[in-house]
């Protein structure tokens, strides 16, 4: 790629940038369709099974729910952070979205820091991800909860570590708006980022709150 | 800026009427025509056009340069700052809702809005727990909620509402699609058990 | 004389090398290696799953099980030779053609993103692998629908290596399919509007949001499944809580819009070989174009057709109509095709030749298609080789014939010489024949009732089953004459010049193989792709000539329409 982008106009420039977000809105589409089927098996085993869900939500009690209020703050607090760090960069302020860019970054992981707290009390719980059995409570709760919840957790630790790398290379003066350098970088970081956000807003209303 | 040049362009003008060479640097014939000519306004033009090539030859200079770098520099500080402004005032340090001025920039308003309505969430579903004959209103509103979260992300965070058409049908599609998806699953009836 | 109304910047380049071979061995951005390492991989996998057809076949000469050692090991050929046919075949073949052709059919330097792109072809040798790989740890034995419990409970670890290589070869497609959206969306040079666009763009287009938007359902099903098979989940296991329709629901939701991604770009590359090679514009090209995007729409509705014996009977009605519908989108392709080759000057060409075979195979295919569609019908035949032989028609018949008549229109575009073209009608003569001895008495095997995926079969049907077996080795046999054609043309075959067809799209309008990033200088695109037969487009075929140089391989000759007709 960069014997094709080192020589293009700005014209081309603006075509590039448009390119990326453009793709990264047909990855994203993609991956509605991927969540939505994990979202569907929940809804149908919640339409199904609704005496279970209520078990589940009882043994975590309050504080379960909680645990995960503060979480989900958490994760809009760090699509907040990353929608100011794009401002900052697209004002040219590259120092500005390093700050906000690190608030994402750690947000992320305590986000999937607590995830494991949580983890670690429904498996105490007996919420397991194989079958629990017919004759549990839970029965059928465990898989059709850690598979979406999971599987957003890995989507959260890949964002984090894509925010490193967004980190790493505006450290090395990347994003300055030169030919072949503009912000598109943090534009489709960002748009993934929210994305996943969105995922969560739509999980954790389903699955802790309905 | 413009002005000056506009300015500039016409005292320039009034030198090329008086500096017109002397008949007979001309070959025959032609200061006539020449002087028949100046009536015409697209001649006036091409010799300011012609002035300021001069100018601009003049300006390749060493220290006309340098001293064209130093003013470019102001301006462009100058007009950093003032787009700084504009830039604020475009997105905005306050956020007008519902006709009250908060004194806060949009996407930190919004962030605000996300996290009432979480907490809104919590506390209807910590309300309606054990009230099974309210199941379904609960259901609608926590649903209705949730996506009024998640529009409010991806319209303003993810600038949908500005952007391209093109994203927004990128993005709507498969919303539907897995809607659709979703709502067929549930009508049909589950195979299996215990 | 022409050549004034067509000012030509740049300058001729005499002779463009083709690419070494090693080239091809490796990591490359150039979209037009990477085309070309799409086509070969696939012509690989499709040499084994055609193979594995022929072992099917050798096994039903008898209704006994002799040839395999167990009715399992016959499962696992049928397994393979459908997902690899599917999979690792006609999807990256089309996407070959689509990888070489989008950028040069736009008048651009390369895809959007030439490293996603070199990535995504890189993704399929090792997921052909792991395919491969199931055979040393008891390979798939559920069918490329891979039904729970089937898939579940039933079949050996190689399910999990097959799923797994389904996922890579579906994020391959997908990371495709984004590319050429973005590329055709954005990168059509100036004075190129949408309905501008060569109608085999279009058809890549419309395949490519049914990858993007279909795609991800087969993922999230193979995600389920693989947890089913190795983490204790009960998803698809009705015994335990789970719920066994739900896959056939999803695989579906993804399936059968793969149908259309499977036979869209055929429709592609036979819009512009029936155009080009009747010298006659495309007769209704909005409607070509917009019903690709019609089928890509309606194919979201109809996947339940495939679930007529295990759905609830009340919703077979509603999909029984949307499954009708879709015929009529098909339809208008089919009449518009017969309106451009009616009173056309046919060259009956190899390319020529497998685009009037596929016309005429797909039509039976489309028929019986709707016939299966009908609920009475299709509860009658559900899962005999009338089912079978209805998508060895559409596929085959369709998608094969589509590609290969693409391999004779644009292999010279591609290597600067022309395949022989009496191995080519040899080629064709035998596959048409072939394909019909092995694929028409299947018609009758399935009425009378003669169920598929079994090594077993009641003795009344081996006649039948004789004669389709004997067939369906011709048809194995004529593939190599192709493969051999391709081989030796690369060195001996005739140059071909740039332009041998004297076709009007952008890929045509430089050098035969084609410079690195395409074009010299900006390429012109003529105002109508299609607009064979007026003096406007002889002008420009002529000016393109000129700098081009290379002799079109038909001369001007009073039988050219394009002299003939005068308009």
């Amino acid at each position: 790629m960069a014997e094709l982008t080192h020589h293009l106009s700005a014209e081309q420039e603006t075509a590039s940038i448009e390119n990326q977000k453009f793709a990264m809105w047909l990855y994203i589409a993609s991956e509605t369709i991927l969540f939505s089927i994990f979202i569907g098996a929940y809804a149908v085993f919640r339409h199904s099974q609704p005496e279970a869900v209520k078990e589940v939500h009882h043994a975590l009690g309050l504080f379960g729910t909680l645990l995960v209020t503060f979480n989900s703050f958490l994760l809009l607090a760090s699509s907040w952070a990353m929608v100011m760090g794009l401002r900052e960069i697209k004002r040219g302020n590259r120092q500005g979205m390093i700050r906000w860019l690190w608030a994402v970054a750690g947000l992320g992981t305590v986000f999937v820091l607590l995830q494991y707290v949580e983890y670690s009390r429904l498996a105490e719980e007996g919420v397991t991800l194989y079958f629990e059995g017919a004759d549990s409570a839970f029965a059928g709760f465990g898989m059709h909860f850690y598979t979406p919840t999971a599987f957003h957790g890995a989507h959260v630790i890949a964002g984090v570590l894509w925010c490193l790398l967004v980190i790493w290379k505006a450290r090395n003066g990347a994003y300055d708006g030169a030919p072949g350098r503009n912000h598109a970088g943090v534009e489709i970081f960002g748009l993934y980022w929210h994305f996943v956000d969105v995922v969560w807003v739509v999980l954790f209303t389903l699955i802790y709150l309905v | 800026m413009a002005e000056e040049e506009k300015n500039l362009t016409q005292d320039e003008l009034q030198e090329v009427a008086e500096s017109v060479p002397a008949p007979d640097e001309y070959p025959e014939g032609q200061a006539e025509a020449l002087a028949e000519s100046l009536d015409d306004p697209n001649v006036v033009d091409q010799a300011a056009v012609e002035v300021l090539k001069a100018t601009e030859q003049g300006a390749d200079t060493v220290p006309m340069q340098a001293f064209d770098k130093g003013v470019t520099a102001a301006q462009n500080t100058i007009e950093s700052v003032m787009d700084h402004q504009g830039h604020n005032a475009h997105h905005g340090e306050t956020t007008t809702v519902f006709g009250r001025t908060l004194p806060v920039p949009l996407y930190t308003a919004v962030f605000f809005a996300l996290g009432a309505l979480t907490l809104t969430e919590v506390i209807i579903a910590e309300v309606l727990k054990e009230a099974s004959s309210l199941e379904t209103i609960k259901i609608i509103i926590l649903t209705g909620i949730a996506s009024v979260k998640a529009f409010l992300v991806v319209s303003i965070y993810m600038h949908l509402k500005d952007d391209s058409r093109a994203y927004l049908v990128a993005f709507l599609t498969p919303v539907i699609m897995a809607i659709v998806a979703i709502l067929f699953l549930l009508s049909v009836p589950a195979t299996g058990g215990y | 004389m022409a050549t004034a109304s067509y000012p030509l910047r740049g300058q001729y380049v005499e002779e463009v090398k083709r690419p070494k071979l090693s080239e091809y061995l490796r990591w490359s951005i150039d979209h037009k290696i990477i085309g070309v390492q799409y086509m070969v991989t696939s012509l690989f996998f499709f040499v084994i799953a055609g193979a594995l057809a022929m072992l099917i076949r050798w096994e039903l000469l008898t209704p006994q099980t002799d040839l395999m050692a167990s009715g399992s090991s016959y499962n696992t050929l049928f397994s393979i030779h459908g997902t690899m046919m599917i999979f690792t075949w006609i999807v990256p073949m089309f996407a070959g053609f689509g990888n070489y052709l989008i950028p040069l059919q736009l008048g651009a330097k390369d895809m959007a993103f030439p490293w996603l792109n070199a990535f995504a072809f890189w993704l399929i040798p090792p997921a052909g692998l792991l395919l491969i790989l199931g055979w040393f740890v008891g390979p798939a034995e559920a069918g490329w629908t891979s039904y729970p419990p089937l898939s579940t409970i039933f079949s050996p670890d190689g399910q999990t290596l097959w799923a797994l290589s389904i996922h890579l070869l579906g994020l391959s497609s997908i990371l495709g399919a984004i590319n050429f959206i973005v590329t055709i969306k954005n990168m059509r040079p100036a004075g190129m509007g949408w309905f501008q666009m060569p109608l085999f763009t279009w058809a890549i287009f419309a395949t490519s949001i049914i990858v993007v938007l279909a795609t991800p359902f087969l993922a999230g099903a193979l995600t389920l499944l693989i947890l089913d098979r190795v983490a204790g989940t009960t998803f698809f296991d009705a015994n335990n809580g789970g719920d066994v329709l739900l896959w056939q629901n999803i695989f579906w939701f993804y399936s059968h819009p793969a149908v259309y991604i499977m036979v869209l770009p055929g429709f592609g590359v036979l819009s512009e070989v029936l155009s080009v090679h009747s010298r006659k514009p495309i007769f209704g090209y909005r409607m070509i174009a917009l019903s690709s995007m019609a089928i890509a729409i309606v194919g979201f509705t109809v996947w339940a057709h495939h679930m007529f014996t295990s759905l609830q009977p009340e919703l077979r009605i509603p999909f029984m109509i949307t499954s009708m519908i879709i015929a009529v989108p098909t339809g208008i392709k089919i009449f518009s095709w017969l309106g451009t080759i009616w009173g056309g000057k046919l060259r009956l060409n190899s390319a020529m030749l497998f685009a009037l075979g596929f016309l005429s195979l797909f039509v039976i295919g489309g028929i019986t298609g709707v016939m299966l569609a009908s609920v009475p019908v299709d509860i009658h035949m559900h899962d005999t080789y009338f089912v079978v032989t209805h998508f060895h028609f559409v596929l085959y018949g369709g998608s094969v014939f589509g590609i290969y008549a693409g391999i004779y229109h644009w292999y010279p575009k591609i290597t600067g010489r022309l395949l022989n073209e009496r191995l080519g009608k040899l080629h064709f003569v035998l596959t048409y024949l072939g394909f019909l001895g092995t694929f028409l008495p299947m018609h009758i095997l399935g009425m009378q009732g003669m169920p598929r995926r079994v090594a077993e079969y009641d003795p009344k049907f081996q006649d039948l089953n004789v004669l389709v077996s004997l067939s369906s080795f011709v048809l194995g046999i004529s593939t190599f004459i192709l493969l051999y054609n391709m081989v030796v043309s690369i060195y001996k075959g005739k140059k071909a010049g740039a332009n041998p067809w004297r076709a009007l799209t952008l890929e045509w309008q430089t050098t035969s193989p084609p410079p690195a990033y395409n074009f010299v200088g900006d390429p012109i695109p003529f105002e109508d792709p299609y607009g064979y037969g007026t003096e406007a487009s002889k002008a420009y075929l002529d000016a393109m000539e000129a700098r081009f140089g290379g002799k079109p391989l038909i001369v001007e000759q009073s039988t050219e329409p394009e002299q003939a007709s005068g308009d």
